[in-house]
């Protein structure tokens, strides 16, 4: 499970992946949902992952402190990312 | 007449016939006063006179006058007594009072050293497990050094602890002497006759005072022992040593001076119920763990010494929880059960160690938690006899440690400080351990050997101490064997005292190097068995990450088992699809082999485990097993494509098969598809068994691509599936604009937590804040505080303004808060300045790729939406803040004047002023900072420069960036309505696009674009407007024309 790897839910729902980050020893997905065509659409959903066995599942990330805890981490990610492009560029 | 004299010679007799034999006695004219043969008519003459005086009246014939008179005197000669003991205790208590007040204090202080050092040695452990880095031994030097100063506080404490024991003792111990001075001139002090007796020094003292003298003595003789090492002070006016308390209570309550001193004073016995108001008490010791939690969290923003630590959340309690260091969430999480347990209703409660009333059911788990934790570690009472074996058994471990140290060539345990060799001696005496600790929760308890054990671990007890016993021989033993062999071999090698696994900075450290906290004994079950090793017992949640990382390695081993039969069913039924894959199927179950370990080595090394997914790990173990795990998923694949690879190469013999012999079977198909196995390793989880002969189709999709209804668990979990993208276009546009999506959905949730909880979010944040900027530290902190402030929340590192209006920079913490605070402001302000870029890659993205155009108006519509209603949102927001700075002292806003526009907006964002300033930074767009800056020539030019750089940078942007929202939104849809009508003259006409519809539109933006060119006044921004006004208006025309359709 990557950045940019999409995630199909058995209703067909599907999520791009846009960034993931570990929390607490456990892994969160940062994820849009795309439409058929594979376009990012409005819907935006965090997602704690499940790896058991061969197994993916993912539960949605509803408690507002724990939702508090990832914004800032993807937050922080988002701005490193941009200062180390605008370094490399 | 001298009736004081009457009165001293009545008492005299009365004392003096309580010295007699009876013999000696005679009563006193027909009473039962008995007083010293031949003074019986004395007394009666005196009482006559006596009490005539007293009640002033005439003695009559019925009056029992004698009796009267006697028991009068008597009382009067005990109340005498009375107060002269009295006002000894008092003499005694307050000669020491100061002292004592002292020593107490010293003992205090003595205590905290002691938890610090424990602590200390904790850190030690854990830096041991990070191995031979340069962050190790940065860890280490600190530790080293702060050890180092804890000793050197020790031992300075000790001596001042030992002198004042000898001054306190000195003091009681004149008074003793005193006292039996006193005694001894009683003696001398009698007339011939009185009964007398010697006493243990084989000095003649009265007989009655026989049991007081000897106790004194005995006391004496106890005070002479007392050491200054494990002194306590007993009833505020002496010390003695622990072990002596029970026989020094015992002589005190013998003699008349130490009795009643002992009843004046407060015994700890006597603190039973203390709570007047239990209510009040809960609540105070509520308030109080609660502070102790947030005390705990403020630790994650506090200097870490260079160690980057995990952060966790605790259980929750009323829908609120903590963010701890990983290191500190088993004392949280039990802090939270008890708050848990205190705020449990109940009727039928009981006051448990003085801490609080808990009800009846909870009292044993309450007991557990509270001695389990550091928080209440002094308050929960030792058992003296187990506090000597505890030391006796730490004393080994100690030993063990040393001999680590001295030993070269001696590989170390992996997380501990000893031998491999000794690791299992090292084990049973921690499970020793356990047991004592443990019995200080339990209130039945038996005493064996020596120490007293719950009663059902007796037994246990006893078998850990059998075994520990045997081998101790056996490794005595070996030892005899090893030096008889050495001496043989007389092999000089053999023998070295240095080590070089360990560094010398430990070694120089390592005396206690045992944990004082350990884990309490497990209901069943005491261990785990590996290669003979015992672990440690937990009990509480300790054992609840055991029975599950005990039934995880249960699973394991029957993945193991399945995969054994699966692989066999395969190797017999495919051989040739066998051959292809045994490399992968045996990597396969190395790894699933590899998982099993780790969790059997996180049980058996008895280490602190860490929640990993479903199961409870080592820290250290974490990382190895994640990348095991990648390594299955990544062999799975591998298998995937091999048996797909395979299947490709079956349905191409088949159709050529097909094609040369049109007759053959349905049979053949399935034969030469034979690989169900593969598909059974791939499903398998140990639980859902696939049976090994089951068939599988040949173009069934491996099951972790096969989308499923949704299964909702028991925690709202769905199975999902994972691809990669696979429409080109969409992979284009999503590169291109990764960050516009991903800043959008932060902006998004942001916003959503901005109304309830942004400053927590922009405070909390900086636990994973990288960014810093110490610069401009004092006025991030004021912002933080403006922040808290008008969020009315409490910002416990922040920097304060002091009375004099200075900024304080309070800690490194603050700076670290309010950097982040300001890092995610900036974040939300810069994605806000980002959109104009990224709407100028929409509209790039929208003339290049037509065919998408459509759908990206509608997109770009989203992003403005969103943009600017958070931006309203953040702007309401800031302006609040912006009006609390306002009214700050004078010294801030020279501080903004001189440094914080440009800074802020430079550095932080590291983006143009004027992007800034146009899209609503708080300051840049604030009046008073407007002021501020225009007197700041510097400033001034500063900015001018800027604004020119950015300007020549971005002209084909200019006329978007900057403006009033109505202005960009209507920028926008012309660029959507030149890339609709490029479209429509090229084709390309998106459905339901109607062209009378397209034309009215046009219409519309061209009269719009007419009223806003001739309203610009500056050339740039009637430029931008000229430009699209034109090339919409030359669209407009070939489309009337009918130039297309």
């Amino acid at each position: 499970m990557d950045v940019n790897d999409v995630i199909t839910f058995g209703d067909n729902k599907e999520y791009l992946i846009l960034d993931i980050t570990d929390f607490s020893n456990n892994k969160y997905i940062y994820t849009v949902r795309i439409d058929e065509e594979e376009i990012p659409t409005d819907e935006y959903k965090y997602f704690k992952v499940f790896l058991d066995n061969e197994e993916v599942s993912v539960e949605e990330v509803k408690d507002e402190t724990l939702l508090k805890v990832l914004v800032s981490l993807f937050t922080n990610n988002y701005l490193n990312e941009s200062k180390d492009n605008e370094q490399v560029a | 007449m001298n009736y004081d004299l009457i009165k001293t010679t009545l008492l005299e007799i009365i004392k003096e016939a309580k010295n007699l034999d009876e013999k000696d006695l005679e009563p006193v004219f027909n009473t039962k006063i008995m007083v010293k043969k031949g003074r019986e008519q004395e007394f009666q003459a005196l009482a006559y006179i006596y009490f005539e005086h007293l009640n002033n009246v005439l003695v009559t014939k019925d009056m029992d006058y004698i009796t009267e008179v006697y028991n009068t005197l008597s009382k009067e000669a005990e109340l005498e007594d009375r107060e002269y003991y009295e006002s000894k205790s008092y003499d005694v208590i307050k000669a020491s009072e100061e002292d004592i007040k002292r020593l107490k204090a010293l003992m205090g202080n003595t205590n905290a050293i002691d938890k610090s050092y424990n602590l200390l040695v904790k850190d030690l452990q854990r830096a041991l497990t990070l191995g031979n880095t340069l962050e190790q031994k940065s860890i280490l030097d600190r530790i080293n050094k702060e050890i180092n100063s804890l000793l050197e506080d020790k031992e300075a404490i000790d001596e001042k602890i030992g002198s004042l024991v000898e001054i306190i003792n000195k003091r009681a111990e004149k008074f003793i002497d005193a006292e039996m001075e006193r005694l001894l001139e009683d003696y001398h002090a009698t007339k011939y006759g009185t009964k007398i007796d010697f006493g243990l020094d084989g000095r003649a003292i009265l007989a009655k005072d026989k049991e007081e003298y000897d106790s004194l003595f005995n006391l004496k003789e106890l005070l002479g022992k007392v050491h200054k090492e494990n002194v306590v002070v007993l009833d505020d006016f002496l010390c003695i040593n622990a072990s002596d308390e029970k026989e020094f209570r015992n002589y005190l309550s013998k003699t008349q001076v130490f009795n009643r001193l002992e009843k004046e004073m407060p015994q700890e016995e006597k603190r039973e119920n203390v709570f007047n108001n239990p209510e009040e008490e809960l609540n105070s010791l509520i308030s109080d763990l609660e502070a102790y939690l947030d005390k705990l969290g403020q630790k994650i923003s506090q200097d870490t010494g260079g160690r980057n630590p995990r952060i966790v959340m605790t259980l929750k309690i009323e829908d609120k929880n903590w963010i701890v260091l990983e290191e500190d969430i088993l004392e949280a999480n039990r802090i939270i059960e008890i708050m848990k347990i205190l705020k449990e209703p109940s009727n039928n409660m009981v006051n448990v160690w003085n801490i609080a009333n808990v009800s009846v059911d909870n009292i044993t788990k309450f007991k557990e938690l509270v001695n389990a934790t550091k928080y209440f570690e002094a308050e929960v009472p030792k058992i003296d006899a187990n506090e000597v074996k505890i030391k006796e058994i730490k004393e080994d471990l100690k030993n063990l440690m040393i001999k680590a140290r001295e030993t070269k060539d001696g590989r170390l345990a992996k997380n501990t400080y000893v031998l491999e060799e000794d690791l299992k001696e090292f084990n049973l005496m921690n499970v020793l351990l356990s047991y004592l600790d443990h019995a200080k929760t339990s209130d039945d308890l038996k005493e064996v050997a020596g120490v007293k054990i719950e009663s059902v671990y007796v037994d246990k007890y006893l078998e850990t101490l059998r075994e520990l016993e045997e081998l101790r021989k056996e490794k005595e033993i070996k030892v005899e064997e090893s030096i008889s062999l050495d001496s043989k071999s007389n092999d000089s090698e053999n023998i070295n005292k240095n080590v070089d696994n360990t560094p010398q900075d430990i070694n120089d450290n390592i005396d206690i190097g045992f944990q004082d906290k350990v884990s309490e004994p497990q209901e069943e079950n005491k261990s785990i068995s590996l290669e003979g090793s015992v672990i440690p017992i937990p009990l509480l949640e300790e054992a609840l990450w055991v029975k599950t990382d005990k039934e995880k390695l249960e699973e394991n081993k029957r993945r193991c088992e399945h995969f054994d039969k699966v692989v066999a069913d395969l190797a017999l039924n495919n051989k040739e699809f066998y051959e292809v894959v045994s490399g992968l199927l045996s990597d396969y179950k190395n790894n699933l082999i590899l998982l099993g370990s780790f969790i059997e080595k996180t049980v058996n090394n008895g280490i602190e485990p860490v929640a990993y997914n479903d199961i409870y790990l080592g820290a250290d173990y974490i990382e190895d097993y994640k990348r095991i795990e990648e390594g299955i998923l990544e062999i799975k694949k591998n298998l995937e494509l091999k048996k797909d690879e395979f299947d490709k190469k079956a349905q191409e013999k088949l159709v050529i098969e097909e094609v040369e012999a049109p007759a053959v079977n349905n049979d053949s198909i399935n034969e030469s598809n034979k690989e169900p196995v593969v598909d059974a390793i791939l499903r398998d989880d140990g639980n859902k068994r696939v049976a090994p002969n089951e068939s599988l189709a040949l173009a069934e999709p491996i099951i972790i691509d096969e989308p499923e209804e949704p299964i909702k668990g028991n925690d709202n979990r769905f199975k999902v599936t994972v691809r990669k993208l696979k429409n080109l276009k969409a992979k284009e546009y999503i590169k291109e604009h990764r960050k516009l999506l991903i800043a959008m959905g932060l902006v998004g949730v942001v916003s959503t937590l901005m109304i309830t909880s942004l400053p927590e979010v922009l405070i909390f944040a900086n636990s994973c804040n990288a960014m810093a900027f110490p610069g401009l530290a004092g006025l991030f902190n004021t912002l933080s505080n403006v922040i808290a402030g008008v969020n009315n929340i409490s910002f416990v590192n922040g920097a304060w303004l002091s009375s004099t209006g200075e900024i304080i920079n309070a800690s490194a913490a603050a700076t670290k808060a309010t950097t982040a605070t300001l890092t995610c402001v900036g974040a939300l302000v810069a994605i806000e300045g980002g959109f104009a870029t990224v709407s100028k890659l929409n509209k790039k993205y929208d003339l290049e790729k037509k065919d998408g155009a459509y759908r990206l108006k509608e997109q770009k519509a989203k992003v403005k939406d969103t943009i600017f209603g958070i931006s309203k949102t953040l702007r309401n927001k800031v302006y609040n803040i912006k009006t609390e700075i306002e009214d700050l002292s004078q010294v801030v806003s020279d501080k903004i004047k001189s440094s914080f526009p440009l800074k802020a907006g430079s550095q932080v964002f590291d983006a143009p002023y004027e992007e800034i300033h146009d899209i609503g930074d708080p300051f840049a767009q604030d009046e008073e900072n407007d002021r501020i800056i225009a007197d700041d020539k510097d400033t001034q030019a500063r900015i001018a420069k800027r604004v020119q750089e950015f300007t020549a940078q971005n002209k084909d942007l200019f006329g978007t960036v900057g403006e009033e929202d109505d202005e960009i939104l209507a920028s926008d849809s012309t660029e959507m309505l030149i890339a609709l009508s490029d479209n429509y003259l090229d084709g390309i006409v998106p459905d339901g696009l109607d062209k009378d519809e397209l034309i009215n539109k046009m219409e519309d933006k061209i009269v719009e674009l007419q009223t806003l060119f001739d309203s610009k006044t500056n050339n740039f921004d009637a430029y931008q407007v000229k430009k699209d006004l034109d090339r919409l208006q030359k669209n407009y025309s070939e489309i009337r024309r009918g130039r297309s359709l």
